[in-house]
């Protein structure tokens, strides 16, 4: 039925592009290897169905106008909400082949644990795990490399992101918005859970085991406490551990499976210990690990620093209730943080992110759970202005009968139902940065203000960044993306800024060689920067190596492509024709940041005051800039996307010292 | 040096830095956007009382120059206060714009050149927008995922479900997958050394086997069956459009047998709460080796054994690898003297201790090599040792690496073995608002250095100077400016300009070399090198050289080649 369905699409496709040629569906030469929302794949398990067919990737990235649109624009905005017939056939064949695997419920979606794991939902909710797949940076990133690549890149980066959407065989490029509901979750609960096997370094290449809630699930320890409550119906309810519907109660797994690689550092290794088929080292923070003191010395594990009391520090675990079933708490336990810090943070729209069963409504019926709380879809939120105000009393007070809003927004009690969510959603959001502050502090130190020298020469200070963890280097991972760096300010008595390092240009880029103010020669170097950021180093055709924004060598060739390394890998750690150039601080080692202020700046009435932040960002704007011709999910411009990752940058340390003015100064 | 030499020199310098920085000026070299003195015209300091607390203000009143620097209003918590170009660090000072004259000379042919060159070849440069899109544009599609000539289990980098894997008794989890890639390529070519021509039709085909069975542990077989090896050289598949007569060079010989893996990862159970540093990388069988990027070896078949540390660090170090290869049954032996070829000796060991370190602004790698023969080659000691690092100068940044490579025989001298010492140098530079690449190369080859291993098409060690110095690797056609590193000095200077995001690339090269020893072997050519991405396999490539040697007539080239990758 579903191949019929995928048949009839096809036809139809072709009928709408020959009668409109300016249509917006991709070329079909240039499409991703199609999926099986078309094919029969996705109509049952995976494993039950490994078949594959060729057909078009499905254009469905189209979102709606933004918020809060002029009325001229009102039409516009109901356009964009009207469906074309051939729309109209991909998504019903879409709802077909997700209703086919919701039958057998493959992969249940996170929210089918927070029936029983409501406190272990609220910390993945928000957690860079669960915002793995909905990153628009990671999106762009990884359809930018694919497209670079020539697609051989294949999935190499979003197996990662969405296990599950990988193991359903969706599309690599799809909105968000389109995809199965547990695939949009990223690594979410089955991800860890329904792995059965000590994998290794694989680069997250893991077999998610299928099957439907009542399938055994992966468990440090096991199934006693399980059993437990399955043996006291009075007090936990009548549950339902297997596909009975003669039995009323609630649905669980059928048991817990040990897995005691669950609680070590190997475990994380399977997705942090990142390298290429052609041997390039993308990420190695799990060897980073097994090189440090923390597992040599300390015999200390990832999860003790990363999900235990305290983030960044190895403090020991909570003592808690691992289920809470039928409003029954088990008996205490090792409770572990499932919020697993990092240094992502969200910048799509919070109605969307942290994840929020009340917040999100499917936009297919296909999806929808047989109580569906969510107040508006995820294209629906995206209209939803909360930065202007609405649903907050001081906004709507001033609301008129010809203020216009978009649907479902145009009912004012929604809105205020919205602001509610959005209340409890920023809550959990800065909860999250209170974490994040808590470990990227503990795991950056900076020293004191050191002046070297203060005369008519001029000034020279320095300062030491060290690393504070003992457990890996930092920043570790995708060091190669992470910004972290040192912004030095010297203000005179009025308070004017005299001289500065580590500022940003107008993208919101630090003024390196990566940034296009100082490509295009608007903007001088920063010679003087501190960071901290790892670079990705291509080959050139001729004249050694470069830096690149993207690990791409396309000097060296037209057609990159990706296939496995016809050397041993192993011999030279990478590839010939790219590389990472680590510039991180590794455990125990320590940089100084030096500066030189020459006399003809400290012009202004003294004294001075320096003042040096360590800030920590997530990605560099560069970055933004390299990957936004691939396109932003949510439909977020390049623009917006760098004004929300320049505005999460923090302050993890700052140091001030104020200088006496020199007399022998002008 | 007496005081008036240096003197003179210093004068000889300032007026070239001053010619080059008057011609730049001339052709319209690029201008900057805030030369230092139009700075306090063009962006002012913001005023005092509008200038805020560094910290717990967030104002952008005042603020002149948010055209080139970020508002401060969207930044939070790391507030970044409003300030002005004369407040940012390193303003550019006038004598900047002359310590980088010669490299804006250099970059003055990138936009009208380029510009012709994109008008010719209907297609767009690749170019550096300076203020990010604020339109949003909704999600692109991407390419198919092009398939391999074979794939078995698994599907290379494809989606869909993971089958479940096969625990070995040693605790490794396997997943095999068998998958068959490779590269063709096709060369119509024709050359003339002076009188001797060359005009063929040649072949080559690079078919590899890999059976995947986890992320660390494979098996790779390859095959090159359009050339045979030779004792010299290789034999490829071709024809003579001459004289109509063919060459065969079909064989079916393993270029290539490995396997390759990770200890800790084979044997997991030793180490259950990854508390032991057991990830040992290593290799064994018939591969590829390479190191200074092919400067100091380049051998294209050795049956070895290696086993890598990677990740270690120090406080200085972020990263350190360290190889050791023991190799057995003969490596191709390199010899510095023009007219013997790199020669397969079957008696010879080899050693090595290869190494990469990234320390704060710098790779550096350290290779040490012993090859022990007691018959045709002799022993040879070889070292190399490089730094690789971007300098900043004040207009752009400057990708420099450079090589010392020296080799010393330890069992007397022999074609195969000699003292001799290889300084090489490379820069390269990105002009602005293009993704192009500029660059000089250079080397200095004092004495006769001999690589320890090198592959019978690998030629000299100093390929990496310049197109013109390297051959194409298919066929019976060789480098234009083909050197040895036996007293000679020489100098590449190279364009390469992209078009169509980097699918169509047009390179033009200038190179040439001079022997230091007084012979007159000097050298001097250019070359233009115009390859394009055809669809998603294919590669096409077109390569004009002409160059005259000091002691022979004009000699040119002419090559067209496709390149299928599947």
């Amino acid at each position: 039925m579903t191949r019929c369905i995928l048949l009839l699409a096809l036809l139809l496709r072709a009928a709408v592009a020959a009668a409109e040629p300016a249509a917006e569906l991709p070329a079909p030469s240039g499409e991703t290897r199609s999926s099986c929302l078309f094919a029969a794949p996705l109509a049952s398990c995976p494993g039950q169905t490994a078949e594959s067919s060729e057909s078009p990737r499905i254009a469905l990235g189209h979102l709606p106008a933004p918020a809060n649109p002029a009325p001229a624009d009102r039409r516009a905005v109901d356009e964009a909400a009207a469906v074309s017939p051939y729309d109209a056939t991909v998504r019903a064949a879409i709802d077909q082949a997700h209703a086919d695997c919701f039958v057998n419920d493959c992969f249940p979606s996170a929210k089918a644990c927070r029936n029983c794991h409501p406190d272990h939902y609220q910390e993945w909710s928000v957690s860079a795990h669960a915002y793995a797949q909905l990153s628009p940076v990671f999106n762009a990133m990884s359809s930018k490399l694919i497209k670079k690549n020539n697609g051989t890149l294949g999935d190499f980066c979003i197996r990662c992101h969405t296990p599950v959407g990988m193991a359903l065989n969706e599309p690599i490029v799809m909105a968000n918005a389109d995809r199965h509901p547990t695939s949009r979750e990223g690594v979410t609960c089955v991800v860890c859970h329904r792995v059965n096997q000590a994998w290794g370094k694989g680069a997250g290449r893991l077999t998610l085991v299928a099957g439907d809630i009542h399938t055994p699930v992966s468990g440090p320890v096991g199934g006693k406490r399980l059993a437990m409550v399955m043996a006291h119906p009075e007090r936990y309810g009548v549950l339902k551990p297997v596909p009975d519907p003669a039995t009323n109660g609630r649905d669980v797994h059928g048991g817990v499976v040990p897995f005691f690689q669950l609680t070590t550092p190997g475990f994380c290794g399977a997705c942090h210990d990142v390298f290429a088929p052609n041997g390039f080292r993308l990420e190695d923070a799990f060897s980073e690990f097994k090189a440090s003191p923390a597992a040599l010395e300390k015999h200390q594990s990832c999860q003790d620093c990363h999900m235990g009391i305290v983030p960044g520090v190895a403090s020991g675990y909570a003592c808690g209730p691992a289920a809470l079933v039928g409003n029954a708490p088990t008996p205490p336990r090792k409770r572990t943080n499932h919020m697993i810090v990092g240094p992502d943070y969200s910048i799509v729209h919070p109605g969307i992110f942290p994840h929020n069963p009340a917040a999100v409504r499917e936009e297919r019926a296909v999806f929808r759970p047989p109580i569906d709380q969510g107040l508006a879809t995820i294209r629906e939120w995206l209209l939803f202005d909360h930065e202007a105000g609405w649903g907050q009393e001081s906004f709507e007070k001033h609301v008129t009968k010809d203020d216009w809003f978009p649907s479902p927004w145009d009912d004012q009690t929604r809105r205020y139902q919205a602001r509610d969510i959005l209340d409890a959603q920023f809550s959990l959001l800065r909860k999250a940065a209170v974490n994040r502050h808590q470990l990227l502090a503990t795991g950056y130190r900076l020293g004191n203000v050191v002046v070297d020298r203060f005369d008519e020469r001029g000034l020279s200070f320095r300062v030491l960044v060290c690393n504070g963890t003992d457990g890996h280097g930092v920043p570790t991972g995708f060091d190669a993306e992470r910004v972290v760096f040192v912004r030095a300010m010297v203000f005179d008595s009025a308070g004017k800024l005299r001289f500065i390092s580590g500022d940003l240009d107008a993208n919101g880029d630090l003024r390196d060689s990566h940034s296009s103010y100082v490509h295009n020669g608007l903007l001088p170097l920063d010679r003087q920067l501190f960071s901290l950021q790892t670079r990705f180093v291509t080959r050139n055709l001729r004249g050694g190596e470069r830096e690149q924004v993207l690990a791409v060598p396309y000097s060296l060739d037209p057609l990159p492509f990706t296939r496995p390394e016809t050397r041993p890998f192993t011999v030279l750690g990478r590839p010939v024709a790219a590389r990472k150039h680590k510039q991180i601080l590794m455990p125990g080692a320590s940089r100084w940041a030096d500066y030189e202020v020459p006399a003809s700046k400290l012009c202004g009435p003294g004294p001075y005051r320096v003042v040096v932040q360590l800030i920590a960002g997530m990605v560099p704007v560069n970055l933004v800039r390299e990957i936004a011709s691939a396109g932003f999910d949510f439909d977020l411009s390049a623009r917006e996307v760098a004004s929300r990752v320049v505005a999460g940058h923090e302050v993890l340390h700052e140091q001030r010292l104020t200088l006496q003015t020199n007399p022998t100064l002008k | 040096m007496s005081s008036k030499a240096i003197k003179a020199m210093r004068w000889l310098c300032t007026a070239s830095l001053l010619l080059c920085w008057s011609v730049a000026r001339l052709l319209g070299g690029e201008e900057l956007l805030f030369p230092p003195s139009v700075v306090p015209e063009v962006l002012q300091i913001p005023a005092p009382e509008a200038a805020a607390d560094a910290t717990e203000n967030d104002s952008s009143a005042g603020l002149q120059s948010e055209e080139y620097l970020f508002s401060s209003t969207v930044i939070s918590p790391a507030y970044m206060p409003p300030c002005s170009l004369s407040a940012i660090s390193d303003a550019p000072r006038p004598i900047d714009a002359w310590l980088e004259a010669v490299p804006r000379l250099l970059s003055v042919p990138n936009k009208n050149c380029g510009d012709c060159l994109a008008g010719a070849l209907h297609s767009h440069r690749v170019e550096v927008p300076t203020r990010l899109d604020a339109t949003a544009y909704g999600l692109h599609p991407v390419p198919e995922r092009p398939l391999l000539l074979m794939e078995w289990g698994e599907e290379f980098l494809g989606v869909g479900p993971l089958a479940p894997g096969i625990e070995t008794c040693s605790g490794a989890v396997w997943r095999p997958a068998f998958w068959v890639f490779g590269e063709y390529r096709t060369a119509l070519q024709y050359a003339d050394y002076g009188g001797q021509q060359v005009s063929e039709w040649a072949n080559r085909l690079d078919l590899f086997g890999q059976l995947n069975l986890s992320g660390t542990e494979r098996v790779l077989a390859g095959l090159r069956p359009a050339d045979e090896e030779l004792v010299d050289g290789r034999r490829f598949s071709s024809l003579d459009l001459r004289d109509g007569s063919s060459i065969n060079g079909f064989n079916s010989e393993l270029q290539t047998l490995f396997f390759e893996g990770d200890f800790g990862e084979l044997f997991p159970y030793l180490d259950p709460h990854d508390v032991l540093r057991l990830d040992y990388g290593f290799s064994v069988g018939r591969m590829p080796l390479l190191a200074q990027q092919g400067l100091l070896i380049n051998e294209d078949r050795i049956d070895a054994v290696t086993v890598t540390r990677n990740t270690l660090f120090t406080k200085r170090i972020s990263n350190l690898r360290m190889t050791g290869v023991y190799a057995w049954g003969g490596v191709h032996r390199n010899s510095a003297d023009f007219g013997i070829p790199n020669t397969e000796d079957r008696n010879s060991h080899l050693l090595a201790l290869l190494t990469e370190s990234d320390f704060a602004c710098s790779t550096a790698n350290v290779d040490v090599v012993y090859v022990q023969d007691n018959t045709l080659g002799g022993d040879l000691l070889a070292f190399g040792a490089s730094s690789i690092r971007r300098q900043q100068g004040y207009f752009n940044t400057y990708n420099t690496s450079l090589h010392v490579l020296g080799s010393f025989p330890t069992n007397g001298e022999s074609p195969f073995a000699r003292q001799g010492e290889l300084l090489f140098a490379q820069t390269s530079w990105t002009p602005h608002h293009y993704d192009d690449l500029i660059y000089l190369n250079a080397f200095l080859a004092i004495d006769e250095f001999t690589s320890p291993a090198r592959g019978p098409l690998a030629g000299g060690p100093l390929g990496q100077t310049g197109l013109l110095f390297s051959a194409p690797g298919i066929g019976r056609v060789g480098a234009p400016i083909n050197v040895r590193a036996n007293d000679a000095a020489g100098a590449s200077l190279g364009y390469q300009y992209f078009f169509d995001e980097t699918r169509q690339q047009v390179v033009w090269e200038f190179g040439g070399q001079q022997a230091t020893d007084g012979a007159n072997r000097g050298v001097v050519a250019t070359g233009v090198r115009y390859q394009r991405a055809v669809g998603h396999h294919w590669i096409t490539v077109v390569d004009m050289t002409v160059g005259k040697r000091e002691s022979d007539n004009v000699a040119s080239s002419l090559r067209f080649e496709a390149r299928a990758k599947f």
